[in-house]
């Protein structure tokens, strides 16, 4: 027993695979991978169920056609954001505290560019015919520069992670140059998507780009503090100065919280103010201030702005990890309540004046579930095969 | 290395793919029919009949006499083999308040009519000369034919629902399921759809393309619709469009819209 699970590393063109790895871990590993790979299995057998019978099996209709699997994309996207972004910076702004997270952010960005497409594909009536894109790309059309900005994305996360395992320090400058405005890009272009709907006033706004890339960083900074902080526990990866690196981090949060609530105001101003609000606006926004998803609106508000931004700012709770990893926490479940008002406030109100209350089934969770598992499945065996080792400049 | 990995990647995708279509109660025929060479060899029913030269399409609509029956509604979902569980109607009729074009306050969900102060707004697709689902299909599946009809092509419909949410009119849907036609009332000049695509009003292209009108003006009983050639001066739409006040739905969103309202 002891001999088969002894399997030697495997070189592919200079990275180091270490293979044996994945067999070789303690009962937590085993039981962690094990309920992953349930829970990936459940959602992709919730997911065949819905290719088999029809987006019926969902709560989408057609006045909300869009749901829950579009809310988790760009949520998605946005995660992708944070990794990438403190790539870059450290080695555009010479961010040397944060260099022990290049690898780590690099493949978060990956994981969650490859789980938005994921998202995006079980969105698709038709994903075999996935080639059209390629046959008859429609260049006036914003979905189709989202779904190249994506895979362009992805395929960059790759080359980066790449030149950082074979340790080649001097193309990381460059390829950070590339990355960041990469990362910006693919954000604004999920918000336009959106913001240049003019069939549906609540979106048809130019904050939105802004609004999705200011989200993007505020969640993806928390969720690498997230991750910062759970990795020395769990596994061989240990950084010599955590603390230093979260309250590094903590910064970026201080400024991006109130830019993110910023923006968010600028938009609700927009469509209460007395004299500036239409009534298509009202209506929309009815929904998030005082109807059904009002939770989402104010739970938003409450978990990923006030109460992170007090503890980033107090002198009491900004310099305790405990404090800023509660924060953290807050702000990723924050943003995904965003998430869901900002597609749900121009779904919800038909063109022709109908409004519909969405409610999503259980087998369209278990896909969310299942697509979630896969991502933490991904991150988990990445960071087991690959040499984690911080990278020498 | 890195480039053959995607390449296994996006193969080992490509035949997850075709293994879940496959699996998934398609059958082997719908498989085959979709691939990329053999989808431009199936014959379409935006050919056949193909497009009058000439001709430009458009309806006027009186609110003055319609009286909100939805017969239209009706008799278009039998013409056009809607699937009759697929909660799908082309023409959406409005019950709008008295002195008013909000069709945010309108009633889709009316169940008598007419009545004495409301009155009758039909609304479906306005065929746009500028139509924003064409411009927002990021794989051209849908475009602008040249006797003014907008058609979807079901073969080539990815199903990502972006030109719905793109339509100010609300006139596009879904096939959330495969359309259920009972089989001695399907028009057989109309494709029954496929699950998981859009499809729209056509201006029943497979009549008016050999000379008939659109069901939804044959059938009403008040004679509320007139559909006919703008390109032609003399036809009685133009002479309408002409000498009647006439208004378009959200003009200001700059569609261009082509079904026009008379009252």
């Amino acid at each position: 027993m002891k001999k088969m699970l002894n399997i030697k590393p495997i070189n592919v063109l200079g990275v180091e695979i270490r293979l044996g790895k994945l067999f070789n871990g303690s009962k937590l590993y085993y039981g962690w991978v094990t309920l992953l790979l349930l829970l990936v299995l459940s959602g992709f057998y919730a997911y065949y169920t819905q290719l088999s019978q029809g987006f019926i099996v969902t709560g989408s209709r057609n006045v909300v056609s869009w749901s829950l699997y579009i809310i988790n994309f760009i949520y998605f996207v946005g995660l992708a954001a944070g990794g990438l972004i403190v790539a870059s910076s450290v080695e555009l702004f010479g961010v040397k505290k944060l260099s022990p997270l290049l690898k780590v952010g690099v493949i978060q960005a990956f994981v969650c560019a490859v789980t938005a497409m994921a998202f995006v594909t079980a969105d698709l009536g038709h994903p075999e015919r996935f080639y059209r894109f390629f046959m008859s790309p429609n260049p006036s059309s914003m979905m189709f520069y989202d779904f190249m900005i994506l895979g362009g994305y992805t395929m960059l996360c790759s080359v980066d992670l790449y030149a950082l395992l074979t340790n080649r320090t001097k193309y990381l400058y460059p390829l950070a140059a590339i990355s960041l405005p990469a990362a910006i890009s693919v954000h604004s272009i999920t918000g336009w998507v959106f913001g240049l709907v003019k069939s549906r006033p609540s979106w048809f706004s130019a904050i939105m780009a802004p609004l999705f890339i200011s989200s993007a960083i505020t969640s993806g900074l928390a969720l690498l503090i997230l991750i910062t902080l759970i990795l020395p526990k769990f596994t061989d990866i240990k950084f010599e100065d955590t603390q230093g690196i979260v309250m590094t981090l903590r910064k970026a949060l201080t400024i991006a919280i109130p830019v993110d609530v910023f923006f968010l105001l600028n938009e609700i101003l927009m469509v209460t103010w007395p004299y500036a609000s239409k009534p298509e606006h009202h209506l929309g926004m009815n929904f998030i201030l005082n109807g059904p998803y009002a939770f989402s609106l104010y739970g938003e508000i409450i978990l990923s702005a006030v109460i992170p931004f007090i503890i980033v700012l107090h002198p009491r709770t900004r310099n305790s990890i405990k404090w800023i990893a509660a924060a953290s926490v807050l702000v990723v479940v924050g943003i995904f309540l965003k998430r869901i008002f900002l597609v749900l406030v121009g779904m919800s109100i038909s063109p022709l004046g109908e409004l519909v209350v969405y409610i999503p089934t259980i087998l369209e969770l278990n896909v969310m579930v299942g697509f979630w598992a896969m991502a933490v499945l991904m991150f988990t065996l990445m960071i087991r095969i690959f040499n984690m080792d911080p990278v020498k400049h | 290395m890195i480039y053959m990995d995607i390449t296994r990647r996006n193969f080992l995708k490509l035949s997850g793919m075709s293994g879940a279509a496959l699996l998934s109660g398609r059958t082997l025929t719908d498989v085959a029919s979709n691939l990329p060479w053999n989808v431009e060899k199936v014959g379409k029913y935006y050919d056949d009949p193909a497009p009058v030269e000439g001709v430009h399409y458009a309806m006027a609509i009186d609110t003055q006499t319609c009286i909100g029956c939805r017969r239209c509604m009706y008799a278009c979902i039998k013409e056009n083999n809607i699937g009759r569980t697929s909660g799908i109607q082309y023409i959406r009729l409005l019950e709008m308040e008295e002195s008013s074009f909000d069709l945010l306050h309108s009633n889709q969900y009316y169940t008598e009519a007419p009545k004495e102060d409301k009155w009758y707004l039909p609304a479906h697709c306005n065929q746009c000369n500028n139509p924003p689902c064409v411009q927002a299909c990021p794989v051209k599946a849908t475009w602008k034919q040249d006797d003014g009809v907008v058609i979807v092509d079901y073969d080539r419909c990815l199903g990502c629902r972006m030109c719905m949410i793109n339509c100010p009119y609300w006139a596009r849907k879904f096939n959330w399921i495969k359309p259920e036609v009972p089989e001695d009332e399907i028009n057989p000049d109309v494709p029954i759809r496929p699950i998981g695509v859009v499809e729209k009003c056509t201006f029943c292209l497979h009549r008016t393309r050999k000379g008939l009108t659109t069901k939804c003006t044959e059938v009403c009983p008040v004679g509320a619709r007139k559909f006919g050639n703008i390109a032609d001066p003399d036809s009685e739409i133009s002479y309408l469009l002409r000498t009647r006040r006439v208004t378009v739905l959200k003009e200001d969103l700059g569609t261009e819209p082509q079904v026009y309202y008379v009252g």
